[in-house]
């Protein structure tokens, strides 16, 4: 596996290219699964506990760095050794009362903001399901756009549509209807409060 | 003017929202948020679409994760394994397989009579209260004996209790409980067969007899009274029926 350095990694996260992505994402797994599973099975979890672990930290890694502005102010490797090892600290605290770990790589604390946003992301499950109503297409076109932060051009490629415009009128529709079926259920509204 | 139907007014939250915009412009946009009730609630629906669009690129995100778990973690494993040579793990893949089948052929083959026996069998427990009877000493006393399973002890107080009083049913029941208990089946079944006509304990003495017959692997005569039990030809509680009902089924 071609090796990154973490100027690489999080340009090829930002790239909106899927084989880029990958690429990045596959080394971040690679590179530092060891060092989260050896943290989690030492602090009482199990090797489960440790994919999960693992698997909740890439996906708050790869949202951050996403933002636009976004700049690592440690390696890859401390600063995602932090958000785990927060959220096995955060499930131990909430699971089984137990406040302090024993640290297997050198910590930076997290700022409270980014604590709260993983917290707030639970509460959130229920809407994911509003999106599937719109059908796979509308789907994999919109999670393209906004979550994987994809170009209209890259999602014209992936998806063999006709032209750019195409794949734009395609997510304008989606768009669209997904606006209805939200605007059916008031009461998911609730969750953004 | 309504801004949720508003094309330009859509562009500007998504650019907002993907985080598209120049310091000063978000400063605006905020700025508007506080001020304009009606461009925060539009704003506030389309946040929903957006969220929903994120929770559910979160769900594929966590998929392709355990994806690339599965293809990376058990290639690590697996590498710490030395292979055995193939004559070898063929060898030990037959002895599994075999002990998985006898394994399988164990636990799912009919119970014996002596195991159903030791599944259902159990002592009835001892009581001692009788209406408008004053119990004697020597109940008292056996029921001391039968409690802490001295049977011998207990048979006979109540052999000599029944001879010199007229007793109860239950007492005889107690009484062949004992001789089960030491050995004296034959003497036990007797009695059970005699207490089978009376209807208060019908059952009970069928069940015992049935039982005493599936100690000894005799399932043409423990079949015979586990059906009288449960077919209803002697008055039976639902319980005793269910467990006769049961035994019947496993012994095919």
């Amino acid at each position: 596996m071609e090796r990154l350095t973490d100027d690489q990694l999080l340009q090829y996260l930002n790239s909106g290219e899927t084989r880029l992505q990958d690429k990045a994402l596959r080394f971040l797994y690679s590179e530092h699964y060891g060092l989260i599973e050896h943290l989690v099975t030492s602090n009482h979890g199990t090797e489960d506990d440790a994919a999960d672990v693992m698997q909740n930290g890439m996906l708050a890694f790869f949202n951050l760095a996403k933002q636009p502005g976004f700049r690592l102010t440690s390696t890859s490797k401390t600063f995602l050794y932090a958000i785990c090892r927060n959220q096995w600290l955060m499930r131990l605290r909430k699971d089984k009362r137990i406040t302090t770990l024993e640290d297997k790589h050198e910590y930076i604390p997290l700022d409270d903001d980014f604590s709260t946003q993983l917290e707030t992301d639970e509460r959130n499950q229920a809407l994911a399901q509003l999106l599937d109503q719109t059908g796979p297409d509308c789907k994999r076109v919109l999670v393209m756009f906004f979550f994987y932060r994809m170009r209209m051009e890259q999602i014209r490629k992936e998806l063999n549509f006709a032209s750019e415009q195409v794949a734009k009128n395609k997510k304008h529709q989606c768009m669209k209807r997904l606006r209805e079926i939200a605007a059916r259920q008031p009461g998911l509204r609730n969750f953004l409060q | 003017m309504k801004y949720d139907e508003n094309l330009d007014f859509l562009t500007l939250f998504e650019r907002y929202y993907l985080g598209d915009m120049a310091p000063e412009e978000r400063t605006g946009f905020e700025a508007r948020l506080q001020s304009d009730p009606d461009f925060a609630a539009a704003y506030a629906s389309e946040l929903l679409v957006f969220k929903s669009i994120e929770m559910a690129g979160q769900a594929d995100f966590l998929a392709k994760m355990k994806t690339i778990h599965q293809e990376q973690v058990p290639v690590k494993k697996t590498a710490r394994i030395r292979r055995l040579p193939s004559a070898i793990s063929w060898a030990m893949a037959a002895v599994i397989a075999a002990l998985l089948a006898f394994g399988l052929w164990w636990s799912l083959r009919p119970p014996s009579p002596e195991a159903l026996y030791a599944q259902f069998y159990s002592i009835p427990e001892f009581d001692t209260n009788r209406s408008g009877f004053v119990p004697s000493g020597q109940l008292d006393q056996a029921a001391g004996f039968y409690k802490v399973k001295d049977f011998q002890a207990a048979a006979n107080v109540l052999s000599d209790y029944l001879t010199s009083n007229e007793g109860t049913a239950k007492d005889s029941l107690y009484l062949s409980i004992c001789w089960l208990e030491t050995g004296k089946a034959a003497q036990a079944r007797d009695l059970l067969q005699t207490l089978s006509s009376n209807a208060s304990l019908a059952d009970q003495a069928a069940w015992y007899l049935a039982l005493s017959y599936l100690k000894e692997g005799n399932t043409a005569q423990s079949s015979y009274w586990l059906k009288q039990i449960s077919e209803g030809t002697l008055p039976a509680t639902p319980i005793l029926k269910a467990k006769a009902s049961e035994i019947l089924k496993k012994l095919g």
